[in-house]
Order: C-alpha cells, then structure tokens, then sequence
C-alpha cells in the first residue's frame, strides 16, 4: 500500500525521481571487443593482462579484475530494467492466496497439486543446442542419403 | 587496481578481417563449381571489386577452367611443394579477397595445406569462406558433409544451390539428417542458383565466355549467343544471382 504524498513532498520526488546509477564504468568497457576477441582465439587471462600492459594501456592490470569483467561483461544485458511492481496485500488475489493456505485440502486435490508441480518443475527451461559450440561435428558420410521428399511412385491403373 | 595510462593506442577493435579467401570445396565433379566461381567473379567486377583469381583445377584442361574465363586467373598445381601459398603470395602483393576455384578430387592436398596455415593466416586476420554446390545428386551433399567434417567452424559457409534440371529437388540437401546436423552446427547461409539452359551454358563455355558477357551482347561471332533470346536470359540469370549473391555479401566481403 502506498501513503499519499504531501503537494511538497510530491515536488520533491517529481524533482528527483530516480536514484543515481550506481557503480561506475569499468576501466576495461572500452577494451571490452579486444578482451572477447582474444578470448574467442584461446588467450589465458594472464596473457591478455601481460599483452594489456605491454601496450602501455595499463600500468597495472590482476587477472582478477580481468576475470571479473569478464564473467560480468558476459551476462546478456537488459535494455531496461522490468518494474517494479509494488504487490498489494489488500487485492483480492493476495486476500485469496492466504486464505488457500489456510484451507485444507482433500487427499485428491493435495496429489493433483503435488502432480502439477512435479510437471511443471520437469518442463525443459532451455532448449538444448543441438550441437555444442566447441565439440567437433563429425557426420556419417558412409549412410547413403536421405531425401524425405520423395514419395514412393504410383502406377497408373490401365482402365 | 591499475591506473589507465594511455587513451587507446593498439586496438580500437575492428573486428572485420583484413582479406578473405574464399573457395569452392573440391569434391564431386560437375556440380556447378567453375560456373558458380565464374558468376562470383562478375560479380565482384560489377562492385568495382579487385579480386586475386586462382584456378585450382588440374582437371580443367581448357573449357569451363576459370583461366579459360578469366586470363589473369592464375593456374595453381595444387601437387607442387607450395603451390597453394598462391594465396598468400596473393594477399602479400595487395589483394584483399581471393576466390580459388578448387577442383573435385583436390580434398587431401587442399586439407593438409589448410590445417599448415589456419592458424597464423587466422591471426594474421584472414577470413575464410567456404563455397558448397549442392545439386539434386546426393554425392554432392557427402561431399559438403566431409569437407564440414575436415574444416570444422574454421570457415564461414555458403552453399549454392545450383539447379541442374527445371524442377530440381534438393530433398538430399534439405532432408537428409546429417546435412540437418551440418546446418545446425556451422549455420551456413544459402543461395540458390537458377536453372540455366544448357544450349547457352555449353555454347559460351565452349567460347571462353562469361554469361556477363553474353549478356552485354560481347559474343557478336556467335550465331546462338548473340541472338535476342539468348541475351536476355543471360539477362535473367545474372540479374537473378547478383542478387542472390548481394543477399550473402557479408561472407564475401571483408
């Protein structure tokens, strides 16, 4: 539930309404396609850091912060962050699920519950890839070929 | 933690490669390679393009070999020790795309020459770009399968359908399990190449002449290719792939 805003304090928060980013840009953003093309060609952290400094863009460079970078740089980026959305204990859903966990079940509707979580938890999140980006593709040339459009002949009937 | 001590110097990163060669997987005869290879060459010219042009084919004495079309096409015996750094020799003396028309049966020197160089020529910035013709025939698709097999994710992929009959059906390309595999590991892009009337075909190839130049009417001696209906379907054809070509030019340029 939301308290309603005094006229002064809704200036307030019209004045400054989002909270300041936090956390800064990291130093090594705008070598970002550098590190992930090297990464692509089997460089080791400790390689990229030594090449980074040797080049003269770092005095000092750890693996580590390297390594954090990475794995933070990697993740798929969100354009815009999803909403927020305040939940409200006065709405008639909320009211309706605290009173089904008061409510007791029958034998029947407990195990028809139980199944439909055991489903849904065995639901498959990701597709699987068919083939894994590094393992080698192997294919069996020695099979004679298929080709599924083909449809067996038919015989004209002489009439 | 490190202090930033220079603006960058070394890479702002271009990701684009500094030449690319691009070439027919050898393999089944008569599948369109030399006619394809030649179109990608006009092509190329009609962007304004310079390109480095290596005949691979040993089998192609005269007719149809990409010399045959094209005379600043360099013959490369593939059997002689080096002969395939004509590559290379090409980019070192200023070429930034090469296209290498490689002849059937040419698979085992080509491979061992492949897998020497990949490596410095990758980090060198070479690009690479694998052509693959697929016909109605089934043995042209186990030919693109083993050549995937042997260059793995080395290479960038275009497969040619290349219609060899009217209604041509690619149910061995399209259908086949493996060819399935092929498609969802090395994510290949596809073109198709049009049906072509063999008269015409046979007759400019017999003539050392490029549908191009049919096309623009240079086969004046020829009774068959300089008529009307000829040079308009030269028309057709080439309009046809440069468009299918223009669809797939991220694997052809750099």
């Amino acid at each position: 539930m939301t308290d309603s805003l005094s006229p002064e304090l809704q200036a307030l928060l019209d004045k400054f309404p989002n909270a300041a980013k936090r956390g800064g840009t990291s130093k090594l953003e705008k070598y970002w396609p550098l590190i992930k093309a090297w990464r692509k060609r089997g460089k080791t952290y400790l390689e990229m850091r030594n090449h980074l400094i040797e080049a003269g863009i770092f005095e000092t460079l750890s693996t580590a912060t390297l390594y954090n970078f990475l794995k933070r740089r990697s993740r798929p980026r969100k354009e815009e962050s999803e909403p927020v959305t305040e939940s409200d204990s006065s709405s008639p859903d909320h009211q309706q699920s605290l009173n089904l966990r008061r409510l007791k079940l029958s034998e029947e509707e407990l195990r028809a519950r139980r199944e439909k979580a055991r489903a849904s938890n065995h639901k498959p999140i990701f597709e699987k890839p068919a083939v894994a980006e590094d393992e080698r593709v192997t294919f069996d040339i020695g099979k004679p070929r298929e080709n599924r459009n083909l449809q067996p002949p038919t015989i004209k009937k002489r009439t | 933690m490190g202090k930033a001590v220079q603006e960058i110097t070394i890479a702002p990163v271009d990701n684009s490669p500094s030449a690319r060669v691009i070439f027919t997987m050898g393999g089944k005869g008569g599948c369109g390679k030399s006619s394809f290879a030649s179109m990608l060459t006009e092509w190329y010219k009609s962007q304004g393009i310079d390109i480095g042009l290596i005949d691979m084919d040993a089998e192609n004495k005269r007719q149809g070999s990409l010399q045959h079309f094209f005379r600043e096409a360099r013959k490369t015996n593939i059997q002689r020790s080096r002969g395939l750094d004509d590559f290379l020799d090409m980019i070192d003396r200023g070429a930034t795309i090469v296209v290498a028309d490689q002849g059937s049966g040419s698979s085992e020197v080509s491979s061992r020459w492949f897998d020497s160089v990949y490596e410095p020529a990758h980090e060198a910035g070479i690009a690479f770009t694998a052509i693959g013709l697929v016909t109605p025939d089934p043995a042209t698709v186990s030919s693109v399968l083993a050549w995937g097999e042997f260059l793995q994710r080395r290479v960038d992929y275009l497969i040619v359908k290349n219609a060899i009959t009217e209604s041509a059906d690619f149910g061995y390309w399209e259908t086949d399990r493996e060819a399935e595999k092929f498609r969802a590991a090395f994510r290949p892009q596809e073109i198709s190449m049009e049906f072509r009337l063999s008269e015409i075909e046979n007759e400019a190839r017999e003539a050392g002449l490029t549908m191009q130049a049919v096309a623009e009417r240079r086969a004046k001696d020829n009774a068959l290719l300089s008529s009307t209906a000829s040079v308009f379907r030269a028309q057709a054809y080439r309009r046809n792939i440069f468009k299918e070509l223009d669809r797939v030019k991220g694997l052809l340029l750099l």
